[in-house]
């Protein structure tokens, strides 16, 4: 009895923790995929989101903005390359998602 | 509001993209090279200039290994992706693991005379299969079956006292070399791009 009057407070806990701009599919795809590597090309992103150049452009910018990852201009064989890297902001905030999540998920299984 | 549906779709969106980075990410073709050509030279020295044998993996190993870590580093810009965690964790599989096998026969052939020599090259090509096995377990799959390959040869190599080694060799190079030709060329996309 007990624990039921407890669920709506608990999964009510986990949507404020979620961070709003991670909700977005792609930026929280993205910032998964970098959290796993040192730095990713915007095209290898682009391939393995499967996004268009424009969408992935603009969902980054977000991120960086946010001081989520940083970015890295060079030109490879004179052409150029954006090297995305994870922030310890953005590790920070991907891991509070992600336990956010988790506790939302850990509610809905236990209805 | 974010909905139980909305979570379930994102995660698997997630799931997917993580699977395809694992499922595409291939070591570059040029250290399996490398080390085929290595592997072969080394193995023939063993038959027919033995007392070279030594120096040549020594030296080639450590020249071998500077080599990995230029093509490896060339691989991550072309390939668009620097994962240096990965790149420590194979510098220290091979590099750990086939110094301590070397260690592991030295004390063995201080102990036990009789592992002096061939045998004790039998006994370091049977733990180099072992590395060979786990590199199969945590790296690229190829290796889960050239590792019994190259510690089965090192106990047949026994049976034949002429060009066992260069036939040996020769099978561990092929090994090493014919699944570059099975990888997926479009799997990694070129890192230039129409958009920074």
């Amino acid at each position: 009895m007990k624990k039921n009057l407890q669920e709506p407070t608990e999964a009510l806990s986990g949507l404020d923790r979620l961070d709003p701009l991670l909700q977005h599919r792609s930026r929280l795809g993205a910032l998964v995929l970098l959290s796993g590597a040192d730095a990713l090309s915007f095209s290898r992103l682009k391939t393995l989101l499967q996004e268009t150049d424009g969408n992935l452009g603009a969902q980054l910018r977000k991120l960086e903005v946010a001081g989520y990852l940083s970015v890295k201009k060079e030109f490879l064989d004179r052409k150029p390359v954006s090297w995305h890297s994870i922030s310890p902001a953005g590790k920070a905030a991907l891991k509070a998602h992600l336990a956010a999540m988790e506790s939302l998920i850990k509610t809905i299984n236990h209805r | 509001m974010t909905d139980a549906r909305q979570i379930q779709e994102d995660l698997s969106f997630v799931r997917q993209a993580v699977a395809r980075r694992e499922r595409t990410y291939r070591a570059p073709a040029a250290i399996s090279y490398i080390w085929a050509v290595y592997v072969l030279i080394g193995y023939t020295l063993l038959d027919v200039a033995p007392q070279w044998a030594g120096w040549f993996f020594m030296f080639g190993g450590f020249g071998g290994g500077l080599l990995c870590m230029v093509f490896g580093k060339r691989h991550d810009k072309q390939s668009g992706e620097v994962d240096r965690a990965m790149g420590r964790r194979a510098a220290l599989h091979w590099g750990g693991g086939i110094l301590l096998a070397f260690l592991a026969t030295f004390a063995l052939a201080t102990a036990i005379p009789v592992l002096r020599g061939n045998n004790g090259a039998q006994v370091l090509v049977v733990m180099i299969g072992m590395v060979y096995f786990l590199a199969g377990v945590h790296f690229e799959r190829h290796y889960l079956w050239l590792g019994p390959v190259l510690i089965a040869g090192g106990v047949l190599v026994g049976f034949f006292p002429h060009h066992g080694w260069t036939g040996l060799g020769a099978v561990i190079a092929a090994g090493l070399v014919i699944p570059t030709f099975f990888q997926s060329r479009t799997s990694r996309s070129p890192s230039s791009e129409s958009k920074p």
